[in-house]
């Protein structure tokens, strides 16, 4: 798989691995060794960026890809964030965000564990907290690269607004949102920030949570647990409506004998060359290789 | 080998579809963009 430069300096394969399938927000988490397997085996394909955060499940996300990297730990990159305000010593979730100082460095030192690492490579703040000055969190963050507990630093789903004046700081390797031919939020403002600051971008759901593989129409049944039951976009009316989309994507890989999301991935990594999806999968390690076989493509330079 | 004539064949089809329905749930997209 060919590699991609984050900002400065971050080296990782162009299309990374997003573990928080595994945490129930697809309905059950399955089996623990399956799970090793899938994680294991995106890598044995190429894959050597992982994602993954404090707040799936939370902390298990973090224990299982630390369990499965741990044998090639010097062999890949992993992601995880930091930001909701979950009790340390309970799991208990408190609702809302939480990045003050002191607490940043505490689920910091806490992941370190999880992940059976002695440092983070890139570690996102998973939402902004509005209550707490960016400059103060980013001020944490700067002290744990100082450290050497943490590489590189990343927000998600933040404003640019809060993305200057973070990467005013103290520089920023990575910003995660979601981003797929399903959600082009991001074109209008975001990307040409990140052109412009020379940050690199990492979209979650790039298959549109699974909506743009192809597999997904206005009559799948999602398990009682699944996030998607709860999202509007998801709605039988909605998906119906949406399936156009499906279509093009379709029509396309058919024609290139490639699968529909092997096409939505190569799409998005033809829009910079500093895009980075991070799909994700819970069914088998087959299952990665639907996309994994990168398709080739020519991003556009900035 | 995905072409330019294959991203511009997508562009135009994007261009014509108004996809529907929010991306998240009204409480966790108040969290975003920030």
């Amino acid at each position: 798989m060919q590699k991609r430069i984050l900002g400065k300096d971050l080296e990782v394969s162009a299309i990374g691995f997003g573990a928080m399938s595994f945490a129930s927000t697809y309905g059950p988490a399955g089996d623990h060794d399956e799970a090793l397997k899938v994680i294991r085996g995106a890598y044995d394909l190429g894959v050597t960026f992982f994602d993954t955060a404090e707040a799936y499940g939370p902390f298990t996300n973090e224990e299982l890809v630390g369990e499965a990297l741990q044998p090639i730990r010097d062999k890949v990159v992993i992601a995880t964030k930091f930001g909701f305000d979950i009790d340390l010593a309970t799991g208990k979730r408190n609702g809302g965000t939480n990045s003050r100082p002191e607490h940043v460095k505490a689920v910091a030192e806490a992941a370190l564990k999880r992940l059976r690492t002695d440092h983070i490579d890139l570690l996102y703040q998973h939402r902004v907290d509005q209550a707490v000055p960016i400059e103060d969190t980013v001020g944490a963050l700067k002290n744990l690269i100082a450290e050497g507990k943490v590489r590189h630093y990343g927000l998600s789903e933040a404003g640019v607004n809060t993305i200057r004046r973070a990467h005013a700081v103290h520089p920023m390797t990575a910003v995660q949102s979601e981003y797929s031919m399903f959600w082009r939020g991001p074109e209008a403002e975001l990307l040409p920030a990140l052109g412009e600051l020379g940050i690199g971008f990492v979209p979650f759901s790039p298959l549109g949570a699974g909506f743009l593989t192809g597999q997904i129409n206005e009559n799948t049944k999602f398990d009682s647990n699944d996030f998607r039951n709860a999202v509007p976009r998801f709605s039988p009316e909605a998906r119906k409506a949406n399936m156009a989309l499906v279509d093009i994507v379709k029509a396309v890989a058919e024609r290139k004998g490639a699968t529909p999301a092997q096409v939505a991935l190569a799409w998005l990594l033809a829009q910079r060359p500093w895009i980075v999806p991070i799909p994700g999968t819970k069914s088998s390690p087959a299952s990665t290789r639907t996309w994994a076989a990168q398709l080739s493509c020519s991003p556009r330079p900035t | 080998m995905l072409t330019e004539a294959d991203l511009t064949e997508i562009k135009v089809g994007l261009s014509k579809i108004d996809v529907q329905g929010e991306r998240l749930p009204e409480a966790v997209l108040k969290m975003t963009g920030h």
